[in-house]
């Protein structure tokens, strides 16, 4: 019992010293493009956050996940630019739409295993996009909403700089972890990840193992829309594009990079691949002056098939085994006089 | 055009877009029997054969030339990504699996995308010739290759299988890989013959449909998730199935651009993949056997 | 009212008949004990009574509610926990985790309180670690609680596996070759663990393939083979059936 809490205390105050180092970057970082990239990691992590549960936890891969991006970043394009809402009421609006749309399909979708449901979760994904690009009166087609898309602002404040949207997306990106950890270390995170243990036990023991794959489904979608209207409100512009498959793959990608089993893997993907993303646009070109931003998708696809081959369980225990392997010579190292 | 006439005309169209379906869909299957992969980089393996063979029609190699050697340039792209990525992670978790075949489409998309860069490439028509017409409807003598070709295909595939040794280890893989070891038959070589055999089907698929679309960088990336479509319809394990799921996504996906919406063309297959899933999980012609604990 | 009923119970897998038209009943408070040489579809029961199977025909009746068609999270929520033959710890969990999960259906925190653990969460999940910390005790675990759960032992993980079937707080337990693979003294810790367990109300089946323990412990056994049932009685009447001995034969003695 006393270890159990031992081991809760360390969890939370690992989580305060993260917040507090979080919110102290943009007073050290004061270049604007460097702030920018991470409003983009924060918004980033988020998604990925609401991954991880679904794959590392619920043990289901989701190829839809830019679309469910994509559903929260349209309804608050679309009802603060066409309608005049509430920007905060529209972000509501967009998560609770998201988790309703996804939890109805959700249920047919969850009685598919392994790669039919990868696939079920693609067409899903898919489908969302095709109307992104064809609902033109509502979604202003494959150029995108006409319409400006307004600046998130409380109170007075309006959030147009990068340096005053940094602190709102990273105190979501944040309570999406925390949210995420209480329902990891919950009854519902047990079962969850006793589906992933043995899904034959889990039932064995009472576990409504269909109901708890829904719900976790739902979830993360919600985490994507909710960042999707932080995207929308950053941008102020929404197309298409940026919600297709490329996008969600490249979810997979940082949450599979970082490691799909600790809250710190989606924040550890996400930044290596954002950050490597970023250093090869401004890195290639001096090196092979011709060349555009062509190479970012071949570094992106080997990045993912040396990681998986490499390290299949991620960065986090990656680094966490490079870790204890260090620990144990150095231990070796101390008995030996 | 009378409403019959149109209707036909959908047909064949469907079927055209149906056999390139069917061949992606083919390579699906057997790789995934053979080695239980979803390989997402099926639809690359297209595109490369359609830009190898615009390549090589561009230095004015011969047509009949310059399909063989794009079929076989890309065997031996696809027989090295075996070796090299497939079998170092060989004991990974099906979900890893997916994600390295991810992974390698779209490097292979990206590399594609560096020699051959974003313009659009056309090739001419493999002959010359207008559009004949069949009962109001009229077809494109390419539509008539790729028909022809599908057809040429399947029934070697079909002898294949049946009459030569390799095709029968692979069935015998496909049936039970334990006892295929134990008759002897290595499981990676099979491995490295489902890809390299699925990587001609696919260059095959790229080139007959060159003529009749843009040959781009990114081509493979629908073709192949429509293939993996039209393979899911026929349960994923079953070559006939494969077949029949291929050109009937093809018909349906071609009536419903025409009756429905264009726009919605490539919506309508997924719509028709999830009903599908929905209400007979294991494909139209899968069998959804209940697996022993 | 019979505690449980099994009626006319066939399951057959493509033409081969796994159980064959099995019936028996157990009483609140016994331990049965179903045995047959290999194969005689012994799991196979034990699957069809708890829902990973339906059966061809025939039915299941706990406690006057029919179970036949149910799914195996329903089966348990009435009150029927089970351990497995091949074990199926939840590896990427610790041990005590492991226990906890088993007190999912005394437990309510639905979705909304485990993203936000307020008071009432926080007071069950404390009790859930304390009911658990005992269940672990009483297989002698307690000391394990923090560790891997596939850091454990074999012997270990199939106390693990009864522990975390008993956090479900079950009416009736079924314990599929709960002794398999012990030594003798984990043997002689787990007679105990049932006898603890009977004297604490709960009714327990078990399929078990030694003899010695099976006779000791159990009231009433049920003998199957290649699924029909081929005799029931208390020990002594099945050690002097002649169709028992016979189809043990050739197989291995009664060993008593």
């Amino acid at each position: 019992m006393k270890d159990l809490t031992r081991r809760k205390r360390l969890r939370h105050s690992l989580i305060v010293l993260f917040t507090l180092f979080i919110f102290s970057l943009p007073f050290l970082i004061t270049n604007n493009y460097y702030l920018s990239v991470l409003v983009i990691i924060g918004i980033h992590t988020t998604v990925v956050v609401g991954l991880c549960l679904l794959m590392g936890y619920a043990g289901q891969i989701s190829l839809g996940h830019a679309a469910f991006y994509g559903l929260g970043a349209y309804a608050s394009g679309i009802l603060t630019s066409t309608y005049g809402i509430s920007p905060w009421l529209a972000i509501l609006a967009g998560a609770v739409g998201t988790g309703l749309i996804t939890y109805t399909m959700g249920i047919p979708i969850f009685r598919l295993k392994e790669h039919y449901l990868a696939l079920a979760t693609l067409g899903l994904g898919l489908i969302i996009h095709v109307i992104f690009v064809e609902e033109v009166e509502l979604t202003g087609g494959p150029s995108g909403l006409s319409k400006g898309i307004p600046y998130l602002s409380i109170g007075k404040l309006v959030l147009n700089t990068d340096f005053r949207y940094y602190f709102l997306v990273w105190a979501i990106a944040l309570a999406a972890i925390i949210l995420a950890n209480n329902v990891v270390h919950s009854r519902i995170g047990r079962a969850l990840r006793s589906i992933h243990g043995s899904e034959f036990a889990a039932k064995s023991l009472g576990v409504d193992t269909d109901k708890f794959k829904l719900q976790v489904f739902a979830l993360s979608a919600i985490y994507a829309s909710v960042a999707g209207s932080l995207y929308a409100h950053y941008i102020t512009f929404i197309s298409p594009s940026p919600f297709g498959l490329m996008t969600s793959i490249q979810f997979v990608v940082m949450a599979v990079v970082g490691g799909l089993s600790s809250i710190w893997g989606p924040i550890l993907g996400v930044t290596a691949v954002t950050l490597l993303t970023e250093a090869l646009k401004s890195i290639i070109p001096q090196l092979i002056p011709q060349a555009g931003g062509e190479y970012e998708i071949v570094i992106f696809g080997l990045i993912l098939v040396i990681t998986m081959i490499f390290l299949p369980e991620g960065l986090t225990s990656g680094l966490l085994k490079l870790y204890e392997g260090w620990r144990y010579r150095k231990e070796r190292a101390d008995e030996i006089p | 055009m009378t409403l019959a006439s149109e209707l036909l005309q959908y047909i064949l169209s469907g079927l055209t877009m149906g056999g390139i379906y069917a061949l992606v869909a083919l390579g699906f299957v057997i790789i995934h029997n053979v080695t239980g992969i979803i390989n997402f980089a099926q639809g690359e393996f297209v595109m490369l054969g359609a830009m190898f063979m615009v390549t090589l029609v561009g230095l004015k190699v011969p047509t009949p030339l310059a399909l063989i050697i794009s079929i076989i340039l890309v065997m031996i792209v696809v027989g090295l990504i075996e070796f090299g990525a497939i079998r170092s992670a060989r004991k990974a978790s099906p979900v890893t699996l997916v994600i390295i075949t991810i992974g390698l489409s779209t490097a292979i998309r990206g590399i594609a995308l560096l020699v051959w860069g974003t313009n659009p490439y056309r090739l001419e028509p493999f002959t010359k010739g207008g559009p004949i017409n069949i009962g109001g409807a009229t077809i494109i003598p390419q539509s008539l290759w790729i028909i022809g070709t599908t057809v040429v295909v399947l029934v070697l595939t079909y002898f294949l299988f049946e009459y030569t040794y390799f095709g029968k280890a692979l069935r015998a893989c496909m049936v039970n890989k334990f006892a295929a070891r134990l008759m002897g038959i290595s499981p990676q070589k099979m491995s490295l013959f489902a890809f390299v055999f699925s990587a001609a089907l696919g260059a095959l698929a790229g080139i007959v449909i060159a003529p009749i679309t843009y040959v781009t960088y990114d081509m493979g990336l629908m073709l192949g998730l429509k293939g993996f479509v039209a393979a899911v319809l026929g349960g994923l394990s079953s070559t006939p199935g494969a077949v029949i799921g291929g050109l009937a996504l093809g018909v349906i996906e071609s009536l419903g651009a025409g009756l429905v919406s264009s726009g919605y063309k490539d919506g309508i297959a997924f719509i028709i993949l999830l009903l599908v899933l929905f209400l007979k999980p294991g494909g139209v012609f899968g069998t959804s056997g209940s697996k022993r604990v | 009212m019979k505690f449980l009923e099994i009626n006319d119970l066939t399951k057959s897998f493509g033409g081969v008949q796994a159980v064959n038209d099995v019936s028996f009943s157990v009483d609140k408070g016994e331990i049965v004990a179903v045995i047959g040489p290999n194969g005689a579809g012994k799991t196979t029961l034990f699957n069809l009574m708890t829902g990973i199977y339906q059966p061809t025909q025939g039915s299941v009746v706990f406690k006057d509610t029919d179970v036949t068609r149910l799914t195996a999270y329903q089966v348990a929520q009435l009150g029927i926990a089970r351990t497995f033959q091949n074990l199926q710890i939840f590896n990427n969990m610790t041990v005590l985790e492991n226990v906890m999960v088993g007190r999912h259906t005394k437990s309510k925190t639905g979705f909304l309180g485990a993203v936000f653990p307020l008071g009432p969460v926080q007071r069950e999940e404390r009790e859930i670690v304390e009911k658990s910390l005992d269940n672990l005790a009483m297989v002698g675990l307690a000391d394990k609680a923090l560790e891997a759960a596939n850091s454990l032992p074999y012997g270990q993980q199939k106390m693990l596996e009864i522990a975390r079937a008993v956090a479900l707080e079950p009416e009736l337990l079924l314990l599929d070759e709960p002794a398999a693979g012990l030594n003798s003294t984990e043997t002689r810790e787990l007679v105990e663990i049932i006898y603890g367990l009977r004297d604490r109300g709960v009714t327990i089946l078990l399929v078990e393939h030694d003899m010695e323990t099976v006779m000791e412990i159990t009231d009433r056994l049920v003998v199957l083979d290649f699924g029909n049932k081929l005799a029931e009685g208390t020990p002594y009447e099945i050690q002097n059936n002649q169709e028992v001995i016979a189809a043990y034969l050739g197989e291995e003695g009664l060993g008593c």
